[in-house]
C-alpha cells in the first residue's frame, strides 16, 4: 500500500514539473486540428475508400511499431527526413531531431498526432455525413462564405462530438507513453518525459513500486477531477446553446 | 448423475494441476529451475549441453532451464517473491548479489564458498561480483569485458598505420584523440561530415561509457566500501570532461549522440561511418556477419588499462528446497568443462577460470577481450559498485544529470555535484 509520505512526496515531484505538461497538451491540441483539418477535407473531396483506408494505416499500427519506424526516419545523419530536407537544400546539416533540446518534444508529439490523427478523422467524418446538405444550400443563398458556413454550421452541430472527442483525446494525451518510451525514453535530460513514462521508470526501472502507485493514484484523482470540471462546463455550454 | 460427473471431472483437473505445479521429487530425481537472463540461440544451445553433461553426471538431479530475458527478469522476480514461486537459481546482473542479498532473497554461500578450493582459479573481478557486504551470495559464473572496435580499412584510408602498413589503432588518449579527429571528414565533398572518429552511447544508457573514461582516467570509483558517495572527484571530472569534449569541443562522435543507444552505436560502425567504438563480447555474432573489415584492442589507456567490466554471477534463492543440489550445479558452471562450452566454444561472454581464459586466448579476437580483462584486473579496474541501488542510479539517477552535461545545461563541474548529491540522497532512501 502507498504509505502517507510517498503520496507527499510523488505530489512534491509532480509540483515540481519533472515531466513534460507540454507533451501531452500539446499533443492533444495538434491532434484535433489535423483531424478537423483532414476530416472537413475528406469529406469536401469525398475521398475514395481506398484513400480512406490508407489513412487508416497509421491508427492500426502498433504505438511501439510506428515509434521504431519513427526512429529512422529521424535518425540524426541517416534519416529519410534529414536526406530529403538536405536534398531540397532546406537543412545545410542533418538536424539531430531526437537529440536536441529544440526539436525533441515536437518531434515525438508529431509522431503521436501522426498515429492517433487518423481516428479523430474517422468520427468527424461520420459526423459530419449527418449533417444536412440543405443546411449548407440555405446558407449560400443567404449569401454565405465557406468560411461562415463552417463556423456557423458545420461547428455547432459538430460540437458535441468534437467536445466527446476532446475528452477522449485529452484521457489518451494524459496516458501518453509507449511512443515516447521507444523514441526517446523521456531524454535527453528528462525534455520528453511524461507522467506515465515516470511512474513506468519508478515502477520498473526503479522498483518503487509503492511510490508508483501513489503517482498513479494521484494521477487518476488529478484525472477524475479535470474531467469532472470539463464534463460540468460542457453541460453547461450544451445547455445554454439549447 | 451429469452433475457427478462434471464434479468428479473438475477435482481431476485440480488433482492434474496439483501434481503437474507442485515441486518435483518423483523416482528420487531432483528438479532445479533455473532462471537464464541470456536467451540468445547461442546462450541455449550452450546451456543445452552444459546441462546434459551434468545431468550424465550427477543421474539424481534433473535441470530446468527457464529463459526469462533481461527485459522482464525483474518484473517476473519482483512477481515471484510475493507469491513464493521463485526457482531454486537464478542468473544474476553484475550487482544482483548485493541487489538480492540486501532484499534478504539469496542464500548466503560464505561458508561454502570460503574453502572452495577452485575460488583462486577464478578472476578477482568475477569473485568481486559474487559478494555483498564481504560475503559471498552468489557464485561466479562468466565475465564479460570492452574492448575498442576499430575499422580497419577507414585507419588504413587515414594513414593511420604501423610499419607493415596495418591499422594502428590508438594506445593512449592523446593518439586516441588524434585519430579520431583524423578520421572525422566530409568524404563526398557536400560540405557536411558524413565519417566520425568514434561513437558512443548518450541516450538512457550513457553511464557505462562515461565511467569507462572515468576509470581510465586513474578513479572509476563512484561509492566506497563504507556507502559513501564519492563520485566527485578530480579524476572523475577529467574523464567526464574528455567525454564531454568529444561531443561539444572536438566533434569526433556523430551529432545525434544523445539519442545514440546500445542499437544506435552498432549500426553506426557496422555502417561503415565510425571508425572506433567501445563494446563488449555480447556483439561479436553481429561483427562477425558484418562486411566492414574491423579489428579489436584494447581501450586507450590514461592512468589505467580501464574497461567496462560485465559479467554475471548465480544466485541460490533461499526458498529452495534443495540447497546442495542446486549449489552443486552453479559449481559446475563454474567447472573447466562447462566454462568451455559456454564462452570458449560458443562465445557467451569471457571465462572466469584462468584454465579456460588460456584456452580462450587462442581465438585471437577472444584473446583481446581475454587480455583486456586481465589488464583492467591488473590494474585494479573495478567493475559497478556492489550495491543494491546501483541499477537504479546507472538507469534512472545518473542519466538525465549526465545528459544536461551532453546538452551544454550544466557544466562538468556542476554535473558531477548534481550527481554526488543524487546519489547520495538515493543511497540514504
Amino acid at each position: 500500500m502507498p504509505t502517507l509520505p510517498s503520496f507527499l512526496s510523488a505530489g512534491e515531484r509532480l509540483y515540481r514539473n519533472d515531466y513534460e505538461w507540454q507533451t501531452q497538451l500539446l499533443r492533444n491540441e495538434l491532434q484535433a486540428l489535423f483531424a478537423a483539418y483532414s476530416s472537413d477535407n475528406a469529406d469536401k473531396h469525398s475521398y475514395s475508400d481506398r484513400q480512406h483506408r490508407t489513412l487508416l494505416v497509421p491508427w492500426m499500427l502498433p504505438g511501439a511499431l510506428a515509434a521504431i519506424m519513427w526512429k529512422w526516419l529521424y535518425h540524426g545523419s541517416v534519416g529519410l527526413i534529414n536526406q530529403m530536407l538536405l536534398r531540397m537544400h532546406i537543412i545545410s546539416a542533418p538536424i539531430p531531431w531526437l537529440a536536441s533540446t529544440q526539436f525533441v518534444l515536437i518531434s515525438v508529439v508529431l509522431v503521436n498526432v501522426w498515429r492517433g490523427a487518423p481516428f479523430f478523422m474517422v468520427m468527424l467524418f461520420g459526423g459530419l455525413q449527418t449533417i444536412p446538405n440543405e443546411l449548407y444550400e440555405a446558407a449560400m443563398i443567404d449569401g454565405a462564405g465557406s468560411f461562415t458556413s463552417f463556423r456557423n454550421i458545420t461547428i455547432p452541430l459538430l460540437k458535441p462530438l468534437i467536445l466527446t472527442l476532446s475528452l477522449y483525446g485529452f484521457i489518451g494525451a494524459f496516458n501518453f507513453i509507449d511512443i515516447i518510451l521507444v523514441l526517446t525514453k523521456g531524454g535527453p535530460a528528462h525534455h520528453t518525459l511524461t507522467l506515465p513514462l515516470y511512474v513506468w521508470q519508478l515502477a520498473f526501472v526503479d522498483m518503487k513500486i509503492s511510490y508508483a502507485t501513489a503517482v498513479c493514484v494521484l494521477m487518476c484523482l488529478f484525472l477524475v477531477v479535470l474531467l469532472g470540471i470539463m464534463m460540468l462546463f460542457l453541460k453547461k455550454r450544451g445547455g445554454a446553446d439549447e | 448423475m451429469k452433475r457427478l460427473c462434471l464434479m468428479a471431472m473438475f477435482a481431476l483437473l485440480c488433482i492434474s494441476f496439483v501434481i503437474a505445479g507442485g515441486k518435483q521429487e518423483r523416482d528420487g530425481v531432483v528438479e532445479l529451475e533455473f532462471w537464464m537472463r541470456d536467451t540468445r540461440p547461442s546462450n541455449v544451445e550452450a546451456m543445452d549441453l552444459i546441462v546434459e553433461s551434468f545431468e550424465q553426471q550427477h543421474p539424481g538431479i534433473k535441470v530446468n532451464v527457464v529463459l526469462t530475458p533481461w527485459d522482464s527478469v525483474e518484473q517476473k522476480t519482483m512477481t515471484a517473491i510475493a507469491a513464493g514461486t521463485l526457482p531454486d537459481l537464478s542468473q544474476l546482473n553484475q550487482t544482483g548479489a548485493a541487489d538480492y542479498g540486501e532484499k534478504g532473497i539469496l542464500l548466503n554461500l560464505d561458508d561454502e564458498l570460503k574453502s572452495w578450493d577452485r575460488l583462486n582459479d577464478i578472476c578477482g573481478v568475477s569473485v568481486s561480483q559474487a559478494k555483498y557486504n564481504g560475503e559471498f551470495y552468489a557464485i561466479p559464473w562468466f565475465a564479460g569485458s570492452n574492448v575498442m572496435f576499430y575499422n580497419k580499412d577507414l585507419f588504413i584510408e587515414a594513414g593511420i598505420v604501423d610499419a607493415d602498413g596495418n591499422a594502428a589503432p590508438p594506445k593512449n588518449w592523446e593518439e586516441f584523440l588524434a585519430d579520431a579527429k583524423k578520421l572525422t571528414k566530409d568524404t563526398d565533398g557536400d560540405g557536411v561530415v558524413d565519417q566520425w572518429g568514434f561513437v558512443t552511447r548518450g541516450d538512457v544508457s550513457l553511464t557505462i561509457p562515461i565511467r569507462e573514461f572515468m576509470l581510465a582516467a586513474g578513479d572509476g570509483e563512484w561509492v566506497d566500501s563504507n556507502r559513501n558517495v564519492i563520485v566527485d572527484s578530480k579524476k572523475n571530472l577529467e574523464g567526464l570532461n574528455f567525454y564531454l569534449d568529444l561531443f561539444q569541443r572536438y566533434k569526433v562522435v556523430p551529432p545525434d549522440t544523445p539519442s545514440v543507444d546500445y542499437v544506435g552505436e552498432e549500426q553506426y560502425f557496422l555502417s561503415g561511418k565510425v571508425a572506433m567504438m567501445f563494446n563488449g563480447p555480447w556483439n561479436l555474432g553481429n561483427m562477425y556477419d558484418s562486411s566492414v573489415n574491423w579489428g579489436v584492442a584494447l581501450e586507450p589507456k590514461r592512468e589505467k588499462n580501464a574497461c567496462h567490466i560485465g559479467g554475471c554471477p548465480v544466485g541460490i534463492f533461499n526458498t529452495t528446497e534443495h540447497p546442495n543440489e542446486a549449489l552443486l550445479f552453479a559449481k559446475y558452471l563454474v567447472s573447466d568443462e562447462a566454462q568451455k562450452i559456454w564462452a570458449v566454444d560458443m562465445g557467451n561472454g569471457l571465462p572466469v577460470t584462468q584454465k579456460a581464459q588460456e584456452l580462450a586466448k587462442q581465438d585471437p579476437v577472444i584473446k583481446v577481450f581475454v587480455e583486456s580483462l586481465q589488464a583492467a584486473d591488473a590494474d585494479n579496474v573495478t567493475p559497478p559498485p556492489q550495491i543494491p541501488e546501483w541499477v537504479s542510479i546507472e538507469r534512472s539517477v545518473a542519466p538525465p544529470i549526465f545528459q544536461s552535461a551532453l546538452l551544454g545545461e550544466i557544466t562538468a563541474e556542476a554535473c558531477l555535484a548534481q550527481l554526488q548529491s543524487a546519489m547520495t540522497a538515493a543511497l540514504n532512501e
